[in-house]
């Protein structure tokens, strides 16, 4: 019930970024992905989202709910047009996309999950709204909305605090431990380290490896088998 | 008022232009929408305009036949956009000027092609269209991508929309890997479809005008995706309803006529339409301003 890492390496064949990662993170998790710029934090992140093959090795999510088997990822950039005619409801609603496919209709369960979903990140009253008018904390928290629709047991979330204020960072902060709550493991790539003492795990990428330990710095296991990492030093992500 | 729209019940050739006209609206509605969505309107442009030279090799070989010139025309219009992107990439070239250079290279072999046919090719039929002398299997086409781009848009429309305002989301949402790609091909084909459908009428210069004009309009009048398609059909019947008028009482060129009618539409959407326009902007503001005491 965990997420599986085995012999995994990230990059690009003719530029390797990490070798050897491998471990266990348990269900119901919330991590912090850190490490300096180049690290390979979005490299790793984009890999367990399919996003991007791994040079080798493999990964296995293994959720305890069987509705949790999918991953979900907010990449650091995401791709949704600023000028999208969609109301901040119908982009939270996308995330039914998975399980609704080409003609399947929103039940009474899915139009509550939507309700739900804005009331965790505060955005029922802006419910009607176009995103194209949102703040750019609004926006993060509407596609939060969008992540818990997809109702996934492993969320990956690049940078998710980087373009936020203050009040909208504690929103997307809370709306993180309901997620764990519910026994989903999440695992964010965050550059400040004051906002990654948030999260009780930290997932450290260096050149020496990677390395899971508390934020109270006792280290808990290598992910990495360091002459693997070493072999596969970062040098770009 | 009944007076005006007299020539359509008058004239048969009329009748079958609106008719023609009104088919094309409908098809390119919901495509010029999601083309404008994904910022390919030149891109569009580009294709419509590298149907000629297949359309004037074709009519050069079978005499100005109208199946086999809108077979060439897809030939030419498929093959540029299937390559444009790829030899772009190829050669290192930004898209756009990959697209530039093979537009302009088919726009100039077509016309040469067309001269070549000593009178049998009529050049102004090919580049401005003659949508008052549109025959049967002209209109028949038009009808043709009306119903089939209906049918496609509908099969394709919720994995063609996730795609097109958030590819990222589309790829990792954890959806069927197929829907994002099959839903591009089946858009892409379509649009093919309803460009070599609008060349007889509009001709290669702006055969792309009536399916990207009333889409741009629509984005005043409608804030979201089906209400704007609505609005860009009942635009695009409007701009070639008016058109034709404009054409057969001014006796104006009628493809001309029609752009210019629907750049009209687009113009007066922008300063009054209710969304985003210069009005609704302005109005907007002078409501948030403090008032003077």
């Amino acid at each position: 019930m965990s997420l599986i890492l085995n012999d995994l390496a990230i990059g690009y064949p003719a530029n390797l970024v990490m070798a050897g990662i491998g471990g266990t993170i348990p269900d119901g998790s919330a991590v912090a992905l850190i490490g300096q710029n180049g690290a390979g934090k979005s490299t790793l992140l984009r890999t367990l989202a399919g996003e991007q093959s791994p040079v080798n090795g493999a990964y296995f999510w293994d959720a305890s709910v069987k509705r949790h088997r999918s991953i979900a990822w907010l990449p650091q950039s995401p791709s949704l047009r600023p000028d999208a005619p969609l109301t901040v409801r119908n982009l939270a609603a996308m995330g039914l996309w998975a399980r609704l496919g080409l003609f399947g209709k929103p039940c009474r369960h899915d139009q509550d999950r939507i309700d739900q979903a804005l009331d965790i990140v505060g955005l029922s009253d802006l419910e009607n709204r176009q995103v194209s008018t949102l703040s750019g904390g609004q926006l993060q928290r509407a596609l939060f909305a969008r992540l818990t629709v997809q109702d996934c047991g492993l969320i990956l979330l690049d940078e998710p605090f980087s373009a936020v204020d203050a009040a909208s960072q504690a929103k997307l902060l809370e709306v993180i431990q309901h997620w764990v709550g519910e026994g989903r493991t999440v695992i964010a790539a965050i550059h400040d380290l004051d906002c990654a003492r948030h999260f009780p795990l930290w997932w450290e990428l260096s050149k020496f490896g990677a390395i899971l330990r508390r934020c109270d710095d006792k280290a808990l296991s290598s992910l990495t088998q360091p002459h693997r990492a070493l072999s596969g030093v970062a040098q770009s992500s | 008022m009944i007076g005006v729209l007299s020539p359509f019940f008058d004239y048969e050739f009329m009748a079958r232009a609106a008719m023609g006209g009104v088919a094309l609206a409908l098809a390119g509605a919901p495509l010029g929408i999601f083309l404008v969505m994904r910022r390919m309107s030149l891109v569009g442009d580009a294709v419509g305009h590298a149907v000629l030279p297949g359309a004037a090799a074709a009519a050069l070989m079978s005499g100005g036949s109208t199946l086999i010139t809108t077979i060439g025309a897809a030939l030419t219009g498929t093959m540029v956009f299937m390559t444009a992107g790829p030899a772009s990439r190829a050669l290192r070239l930004p898209e756009d000027a990959g697209f530039a250079v093979f537009y302009l290279a088919a726009l100039a072999i077509g016309v040469m092609l067309a001269s070549m046919g000593g009178g049998v090719i009529d050049l102004d039929k090919l580049l401005f269209g003659a949508a008052l002398a549109i025959d049967n299997t002209a209109l028949t086409l038009a009808c043709i991508a009306a119903i089939v781009t209906a049918i496609g848009m509908t099969l394709v429309y919720r994995p063609l929309l996730i795609d097109t305002l958030d590819p990222k989301f589309m790829r990792a949402s954890g959806g069927a890997k197929w829907a994002g790609p099959v839903a591009q091909s089946v858009f892409f084909g379509l649009l093919a479809l309803t460009t070599v459908a609008s060349f007889h009428a509009l001709g290669a210069l702006m055969s792309i005008g009536l399916t990207i004009l009333p889409a741009i309009a629509a984005r005043f009048w409608a804030k979201s995706v089906p209400l704007m398609i609505v609005s860009a059909a009942g635009l695009g019947i409007l701009g070639v309803l008016a058109g034709l008028l404009v054409s057969f009482h001014l006796a104006a060129p009628v493809g001309a006529a029609i752009v210019s009618c629907l750049v009209g539409l687009v113009l007066a959407s922008s300063l009054v339409g209710p969304n985003q326009s210069l009005l609704s902007r302005n109005l907007g503001k002078a409501s948030l301003a403090p008032r003077a005491s």
